[in-house]
């Protein structure tokens, strides 16, 4: 393919810039600054776009370094030729790729053509950006920018696509430090320690696991003692049937004892019954009439009692006889006592009258005169007093004078008081002297009434003594009229309740007749009693007999056949002793299971402990599968790339060491780490012995070389950024040379700063 | 009248997640707790039974303290009485390695076994190679009660040759069947059996492994007169999330660790979360995904399962002429599997770049 022209809109340094290709060698002499790497970097974008990244800095950042500030059109054209037919690339960058456009037109046409992507670079040369940026385009980086660097690793570097150092063999050496880490001939490798830990948690596991089949065994073991003790239910439970069978006619015959027993015990009671019947004579009674009965016959008796008590002579009626004796010559009357009483009076007062004038006429008079005579004395006295008093104390004499005052007013009352009890005595003397007859005559009256009932001469304690017995006379005998009342009563009804009483009991037969009221009723009473406890006890019984029926199913030919209870009861023990142990053995066997169960619920943290080791295994495993494969094929594309660019880069190296030199070179070197060395009479020289500029032209070469090993689809041009800046004189002639006749076979686009080296 | 209905327990069973040995142990001591829990439930909700429906335990490893528990659980809980059917994994081994069984376990044998609580009569059977294929034929229910059926295996429409695993639901619809209680499948899920009767799974009670995923617990049965009503209970001390990434459309892997880390803050913490990616990547996407698991270390449990695959083919090598390019297209042209080959690749591509391996 050929370049024909370009057309810079505008691309870092470069702004509305035309550049016309020449078919061959395109010699771009300008001086530094002017923009050759941009200018290269511009075809470059042309074909392959430019990457997007967001690395900051400028040199890894082609679409930062190279964007015009003002925000004009970022891009431009150009035009080339491939297989006889011309295309038109046009690109414009924005900030990213999904800003960018690409058009690609026909120019024959001037249409846009589908023949090529936007991947037109790789489409066209059949290699990717990389591998093109470091053979044809990126000359500078390879040849000039560091003459130290071996050209052999240069060359490695530039066919495995790094930049650095020479990464194959360090990426070998990782790959192998891994797998050693993993697994080694030591057998202290990663796989290997977790293998021999899973293996020692297997053997466990395995151990453990063992005892799995052991619970099988021992299942089994319960299930024929399960058996087994089924079985000897089954027999034992046939002998329970026997001794319940054996017992149920034993109970029988019990039964039957006991249902004569009750049988005998209700027939007594009946007879009981019948004693207690005849005395009650068919008459239906209960116990609390009886009661009422006896207390009845008891208030018969008391009243009896009471009677013959009010019977008997008493102290009312031995007073009435007393008082009768008293009163034989008749009882007084009121009026009588009236008179005798007002005659008593009468006598009294003329015996006192007389005996109290005497008295008070000596005596009265005399205290009288003295205790008048005192008070005029402290009357006069305190009048006196108080008068002289009068000039020292006011007070003093006024309350004497007052005091004088008071004793004379009394003195003065006492005296006038005298005189008109003196007036009326001397009238009362006259009255008593015209009663005297009659006085006499009241006295005969009265001693004759009282000598009547009583000889004393006292009249007043006699007479009372007459009114006091005469008024008992009258209670008395009032009292004995109303005992003789109650007498008379008490025998009525006494009478009628005997009468009662013995109608009542004539409704029953007692055997003997000679008894008294109360043994009759106390018989009738206990009779009533005795029927109603029999009675009861008569349902009682019956009831007990009739459940008892009921319960017990009493067969009547019922007989003991086979063994007897003894025989069947040892066979029963046996059995149940085989059944026990049995059992025993059983629950031990369960334990057994139980300890086994439980030392296997153990395993689960070992398979987990397994598991998680196994799962990291795993992934150790495909780790080192990984390496080994990655080594693996890490060295087959070593090998296939050395293989593959290893023989065309030896003639080419030969062919452009022949133009460049004009020399053949038959006994050059180049091994399979692309290091180059001569044969010299035998000898092998490395190229490390020859010169700077010497060297120069064998990278130069070796370069031209891996163009043509590298484009075997499309013969790109081939951009070379001032190489020859080492050369002396000779050898830039030479160069020239040496460019022409590449041209014939490249576009050459070849920038240099100096007019020397065009 | 009501009733729990339970299975797949899985008591002392190992734990399918791949939790560190620890926390397995933390796991299936929670499992037992969580069984507690529901038998206390049970007891403050007037339930009158537990039917377990199978794989109560697992195998024969059966821990005693564990025993103990469910014994002592058992006689504790007297007015409850727990309905054992043994499952696949349980094979009697529980029933065997007891000495006297409480009165309130009751199991259902290898024949048909009823227990009958009022008008509720509950009939199950533990399936054998033997009576696998007659079992249809012989279950008899009664027309007068309500019926509800207990059995474990896999149900399936139709089969000419019955398993001991497999339940012919064909030939349990219109047996009066009111509600057949299934254990085996470990997630809650109910069908129709026939026009009256249901079938239902009440799943686990706590997920053991990834592949048990969402909400776990039991079911509650309340019957009436004439019809029982069911409803699931959600129990779990902690369910089980998956997380599917697909990570194809992706630039750079801390998009992918933060739409991820977004995702994953919707779940509960007290989860075990499995985050799976899928999809494809390019050579130049490092992985950092172990830095993810730390980031995601407040879960209970994470596991990171990478399934996305390395996008690249040979055509994307084609005309890279480097010791890459040539790897690259030396291990897509060998005979190693797509993984192989990925892992080979990727190995290859840090070496090459001098990067620990």
């Amino acid at each position: 393919m050929r370049l024909k022209n370009c057309h810079i809109e505008n691309f870092g340094k470069l702004k509305n810039f035309d550049y016309n290709f020449s078919d061959g060698l395109n010699i771009i002499n300008k001086e530094n600054g002017f923009g050759k790497t941009t200018f290269a970097t511009f075809i470059k974008a042309m074909f392959y776009g430019l990457p997007s990244t967001t690395k900051r800095n400028l040199d890894e950042n082609e679409r930062k370094k190279y964007m015009p500030w003002q925000g004009a059109n970022f891009g431009g054209n150009i035009v080339f030729e491939v297989d006889g037919r011309t295309y038109k690339i046009q690109r414009f960058f924005g900030k990213n790729n999904s800003e960018d456009t690409f058009e690609l037109y026909d120019t024959k046409t001037g249409k846009q053509s589908t023949d090529f992507s936007q991947n037109i670079g790789e489409e066209l040369f059949g290699l990717d950006c990389d591998a093109f940026e470091r053979s044809a385009f990126s000359s500078q980086k390879i040849l000039g920018s560091n003459v130290n660097e071996s050209i052999s690793n240069k060359f490695r570097n530039t066919i495995q696509g790094v930049s650095e150092e020479f990464n194959f063999e360090k990426a070998i050496e990782i790959l192998n430090n891994k797998r050693v880490r993993l697994y080694n001939n030591k057998n202290s490798g990663e796989i290997q320690s977790l293998e021999a830990e899973i293996e020692k948690i297997e053997q466990d596991i395995r151990d453990i696991g063992s005892s799995s089949v052991k619970i099988d065994i021992l299942s089994q073991s319960i299930e024929e003692d399960d058996l087994q003790i089924q079985k000897l239910q089954k027999n034992i439970d046939l002998v329970k049937t026997q001794i319940k069978q054996y017992s149920v006619v034993q109970q029988n015959i019990a039964n039957k004892e006991m249902l004569n027993v009750l049988n005998g015990q209700i027939k007594s009671l009946q007879e009981q019954g019948k004693n207690a019947n005849l005395l009650l004579n068919g008459v239906n009674i209960d116990e609390k009439s009886v009661d009422l009965q006896i207390l009845n016959n008891q208030n018969t008796e008391n009243k009896e009692t009471i009677l013959k008590t009010k019977l008997e002579i008493s102290y009312v009626e031995e007073k009435n006889i007393e008082l009768s004796e008293y009163f034989k010559n008749g009882v007084p009357t009121e009026d009588e006592i009236v008179v005798a009483e007002k005659n008593a009076q009468l006598v009294e007062k003329k015996y006192l009258s007389d005996t109290n004038q005497n008295g008070i006429k000596n005596g009265s008079k005399k205290y009288f005169s003295l205790f008048n005579a005192c008070l005029l004395v402290l009357a006069i006295v305190g009048v006196v007093l108080g008068a002289c008093m009068a000039n020292n104390s006011l007070v003093l004499a006024i309350v004497l004078i007052g005091l004088g005052v008071i004793c004379f007013l009394g003195f003065a009352f006492l005296y006038f008081k005298n005189m008109i009890n003196n007036k009326f005595e001397q009238n009362r003397t006259k009255i008593d002297e015209s009663n005297l007859e009659s006085f006499e005559e009241a006295k005969e009256q009265l001693k004759s009434f009282i000598e009547k009932y009583e000889n004393s001469d006292n009249f007043r304690t006699a007479l009372s003594k007459i009114v006091e017995k005469k008024d008992e006379f009258f209670e008395v005998k009032k009292q004995v009229a109303k005992k003789e009342q109650e007498v008379m009563q008490l025998k009525e009804q006494i009478g009628q309740e005997k009468m009662q009483m013995r109608m009542f009991l004539n409704q029953f037969v007692f055997e003997t007749g000679s008894l008294k009221a109360e043994d009759k009723l106390l018989l009738v009473k206990q009779a009533i009693n005795q029927k109603v406890k029999i009675q009861e006890e008569l349902v009682k019984k019956q009831n007990e007999l009739e459940n008892f029926k009921k319960d017990k199913n009493i067969l009547e030919n019922v007989e003991l056949k086979g063994e007897d209870i003894v025989q069947l009861q040892k066979k029963e023990s046996d059995l149940q002793r085989d059944i026990d142990k049995l059992k025993e053995d059983r629950s031990m066997l369960v334990s057994s299971i139980s300890a086994i169960q439980n030392e296997l619920s153990g395993l689960n943290d070992l398979e987990i402990e397994k598991e998680n080791r196994e799962q990291k295994l795993k992934k150790l495993k495909t780790e080192l599968m990984a390496v080994k494969n990655a080594k693996k094929y890490l060295e087959q594309a070593n090998e296939s790339l050395t293989s593959k660019f290893l023989q065309p880069m030896k003639s080419g190296l030969k062919k452009y060491l022949k133009l460049i030199t004009g020399v053949e070179f038959e006994n050059l070197h180049l091994d399979t780490d692309f290091n180059v060395s001569f044969d010299e009479y035998g000898k092998i020289r490395e190229l490390d012995f020859y010169s700077k500029g010497y060297k120069n032209i064998v990278d130069i070469c070796l370069r031209l070389a891996l163009i043509d090993a590298l484009f075997d689809k499309q013969k790109p041009f081939v951009i070379l950024d001032d190489p020859f800046i080492n050369f002396d004189e000779k050898k830039v002639q030479n160069t020239k040379i040496f460019l022409n006749e590449l041209a014939k076979e490249y576009q050459i686009i070849y920038f240099t700063c100096h007019s020397s080296r065009c | 009248m009501k009733f729990i209905h339970c299975a797949d327990i899985h008591l002392d069973s190992k734990m399918e997640t791949n939790l560190p040995a620890s926390k397995a142990r933390e796991r299936k001591k929670e499992i037992l707790a969580t069984f507690e829990r529901m038998v206390e439930y049970a007891s403050k909700n007037d339930i009158r039974a537990i039917i377990i429906a199978g794989d109560m335990f697992d195998t024969t490893r059966i821990a005693s303290s564990t025993k103990l528990r469910i014994l002592n659980l058992t006689r504790k809980n007297s007015g409850v009485d727990f309905l054992y059917l043994a499952g696949n994994h349980d094979e009697n081994n529980f029933i065997a390695s007891i000495e006297e069984l409480p009165l309130n376990l009751k199991i259902f044998g290898k024949d048909w076994t009823n227990f009958v609580y009022d008008n509720v009569c509950i009939s199950g059977i533990m399936m054998t190679d033997e009576n696998c294929k007659v079992l249809y034929d012989t279950i008899n229910l009664p027309n007068d009660k309500l019926n509800i059926v207990v059995m474990h295996g896999q149900v399936v429409k139709n089969l000419s040759k019955p398993t001991r695993e497999s339940i012919v639901l064909q030939k349990l619809a219109n047996k009066s069947i009111n509600y057949l209680a299934l254990g085996h499948i470990h997630s809650y899920c109910t069908e129709k059996l026939d026009k009256t009767g249901v079938y239902a799974y009440s799943g686990c009670l706590e997920g053991r492994g990834f592949d048990e995923c969402g909400e776990k617990g039991f079911v509650v049965l309340e019957t009436s007169e004439n019809q029982i009503q069911s409803r699931f209970v959600q129990f779990a001390k902690r369910t089980i999330s998956v997380i599917e990434f697909d990570i194809s459309n992706f630039d750079n892997w801390f998009e992918i660790e933060d739409a991820i880390t977004q995702k994953a803050n919707e779940i509960d913490k007290n989860n075990l979360l499995k985050i799976t990616l899928t999809g494809r990547y390019n050579l130049k996407m490092e992985k950092h995904i172990s830095m993810l698991e730390q980031k995601l270390d407040d879960f209970y449990f994470v596991k990171i399962k990478d399934q996305s695959v390395l996008k690249v083919d040979v055509s994307d090598v084609e005309n890279d002429c480097s010791l890459k390019g040539e790897f690259i297209r030396k291990v897509l042209e060998s005979s190693l599997s797509d993984e192989e080959k990925e892992q080979t690749i990727l190995v290859g591509m840090k070496s090459l770049m001098l990067e620990d391996l």
